[in-house]
């Protein structure tokens, strides 16, 4: 086991960064610094180091803790509100594993979004449910993207968007497909994606059959509507691969046995993507489609995101407890699974190395559902088990270049005896936190 | 003893040291390349105190791998690790892999860094001199502790704390800081179930 190398002054210890380098080239510092110390002042010497040097100790700080030493001084602030400051930082934080966010009810009226990051090692409160969204309202969360948290609402049966970042919340007009509630959210392959120069607008898209068409459907903010576009189908032949190396969004749409549906779409503007397309992958022998949620009934349930899809066998398990005996699952096996280059198979990308599906195996569960994402070559995936009403949380992450499972250790969020009503992975969350940092 | 360098501090104290030890610095080993018949290098930014600090953090590192730049890949938690299956494993090219997958090494770079961290346990005085030593003296594996160290410091206090630690004014007016406070006081919530 890897034990944490810090004891520090907060509730968890931290991974120790290595790998991450000192600055590069050496600086020499300018002769009057060298004065300052020799004079032998009281004052310590730290803050008279050069900017640099001050970042690099910046950078090691979580996100609380540095905002924390924007209230120090002046001077303090300046620098850590610095535009360049703040984009090394996201470009170092960006490195560590992104946020996993959950919501949890408590009826009638209590809910809370907690999001969980690993260079952190603890759990936060995200404000999301203010006055502006109907206490009580009956909401589930499907997704985040920079500032933006997504929102079915199931008594108004609409989409809510919440914006942390500038505290606004959006109710967003019916798609072309209707009013619709959770069960139907749920079912679709969605992507939230917000504007990543960092202002409030963001994009939301699923995808869904219509009359046996595959048709994609993207909301904009900044018009405040949707547009519906009709997938063509992936064409075969020369001069056809060009198009599948611009996935910019995946989204699967159904499983029909052992095939399955899924849009992507690239390259396009302002007007929408300029193509979008439907694959038919075939799955491998042995990998029949798999529903999305796994019940106890099904020994293998599928997580689609980002042209990936991870399948998580499981095998049925006695346990005993509460005055007999119930049936639950054990996973036994998670395999990663990448849309081809023609779109045409999933091809077997790597199987979960014995030590991770160990991690998973004593948790037995009675039904189980998961989100996927993928970012800058990192799958990461988020699985949530029930058991007799005790939630499990597991994140999970594959590293493309490295060939490397990891399992990220995620402390108890107090979920027993809650609803548990969505769960979501974002690696951009920390960027919305600058934007309302004014220049001191 | 193999071959000895020796350096003369600001202040005037010699001080002579192994070539690996001495070479853990950069600097000093491209100024020891030149042709120096005298073998002494003096190191005039740097006075005694703190280069017999540098010197005992740097008599620790000389004969291990580096933490930081060879060991860049952390095992994931739950990777296996082979005990002592080293066979094959010997060149320096695959010391990164040797130490993720051979108990022994592992082990024993596990113990450098928490020397290295109660190292770096002192006072931000003594941590801002080490940092302008590392740094003027390109010791990487130094630099990247100190810079630790002072993170380390600043962690897990309160503003007021921090502002003692760096002998710093509050030079906020109660309304600005209010402000501040308040729109990140989620991140500060305590953690109730």
């Amino acid at each position: 086991m890897l034990l944490p190398l810090f004891s520090i002054n907060t509730p968890k210890p931290q991974p120790f960064p290595l790998g991450d380098r000192p600055i590069n080239p050496p600086l020499f510092l300018p002769p009057q610094i060298m004065r300052d110390a020799d004079r032998g002042s009281t004052a310590v010497g730290l803050c008279l180091l050069p900017s640099e040097l001050l970042h690099e100790i910046f950078f090691r700080l979580a996100l609380p803790e540095l905002l924390r030493v924007r209230s120090v001084s002046k001077a303090l602030a300046s620098l850590v509100s610095a535009h360049d400051f703040r984009r090394l930082y996201d470009l170092r934080s960006d490195r560590g594993g992104g946020w996993l966010f959950i919501y949890k009810k408590r009826p009638p009226r209590d809910s809370v979004l907690r999001g969980f990051n690993d260079r952190f090692g603890r759990w936060f409160k995200i404000p999301v449910v203010s006055a502006a969204v109907a206490p009580g309202e009956d909401l589930y969360f499907l997704a985040a993207s920079g500032g933006v948290f997504l929102f079915a609402s199931n008594s108004r049966r609409e989409l809510v968007a919440v914006n942390i970042a500038t505290r606004s919340v959006r109710r967003i007009p019916p798609s072309p497909m209707g009013p619709r509630g959770t069960a139907s959210w749920r079912r679709s392959g969605l992507k939230l994606v917000a504007d990543p120069s960092g202002v409030d607008h963001f994009r939301f898209l699923f995808a869904e059959m219509v009359h046996n068409r595959s048709v994609l459907f993207e909301y904009r903010s900044e018009t405040d509507s949707w547009r519906a576009v009709e997938a063509e189908p992936e064409p075969t032949g020369a001069g056809s691969t060009g198009i599948g190396s611009r996935r910019d969004v995946c989204l699967n749409v159904v499983q029909l046995g052992l095939e399955s549906v899924v849009l992507s779409c690239g390259g396009g503007g302002e007007e929408g993507p300029a193509v979008v397309l439907a694959h038919r992958p075939r799955f491998p022998a042995g990998f029949q489609g798999g529903p999305p949620v796994g019940f106890n009934t099904s020994d293998r349930f599928h997580v689609y995101g980002d042209g990936n899809v991870a399948v998580v066998r499981s095998s049925v398990s006695e346990t005993a407890g509460g005055g007999g005996t119930t049936r639950t699952r054990v996973v036994t096996g998670v395999e990663l699974l990448g849309l081809s280059e023609d779109g045409t198979e999933w091809e077997l990308t790597s199987s979960a190395p014995a030590a991770i599906v160990e991690a998973l195996r004593w948790r037995p569960y009675t039904a189980m559902m998961g989100c996927l994402v993928e970012r800058e070559g990192v799958v990461r995936m988020a699985l949530m088990s029930n058991c007799r009403g005790c939630w499990d949380l597991a994140w999970l992450s594959y590293h493309r270049a490295q060939g490397k499972w990891a399992c990220v250790p995620v402390p108890d969020c107090g979920t027993t005896g809650l609803n548990m009503a969505g769960i979501a992975l974002s690696s951009t969350f920390s960027r919305s936190l600058w934007s309302s940092l004014s220049a001191a | 003893m193999g071959k000895t360098i020796k350096l003369i501090s600001g202040d005037g104290e010699m001080f002579e040291v192994e070539e690996a030890v001495a070479f853990q610095s950069n600097i000093i080993k491209s100024l020891a390349d030149e042709d120096n018949a005298d073998d002494c290098i003096p190191l005039p930014r740097v006075d005694s105190q703190i280069l017999s600090k540098v010197l005992e953090f740097c008599r620790k590192h000389a004969n291990s791998p580096s933490v930081h730049t060879k060991f860049a890949a952390i095992p994931s938690e739950l990777c296996p690790k082979h005990d002592g299956s080293a066979a094959g494993a010997s060149s320096s090219e695959s010391s990164s892999a040797h130490s993720e997958t051979c108990r022994a090494c592992y082990d024993a770079v596990m113990k450098l860094v928490q020397w290295d961290l109660e190292f770096v346990k002192v006072d931000l005085d003594l941590i801002h001199h080490l940092l302008k030593a590392a740094n003027y003296l390109d010791i990487e594996d130094l630099m990247f502790m100190a810079v630790e160290g002072a993170a380390n410091a600043i962690r897990g206090n309160n503003p007021e704390e921090i502002r003692k630690l760096f002998d710093l004014e509050n030079d906020f007016t109660p309304e600005e800081e209010k402000e501040i406070l308040k729109e990140y006081s989620w991140l500060d919530d305590p953690f109730e179930p």
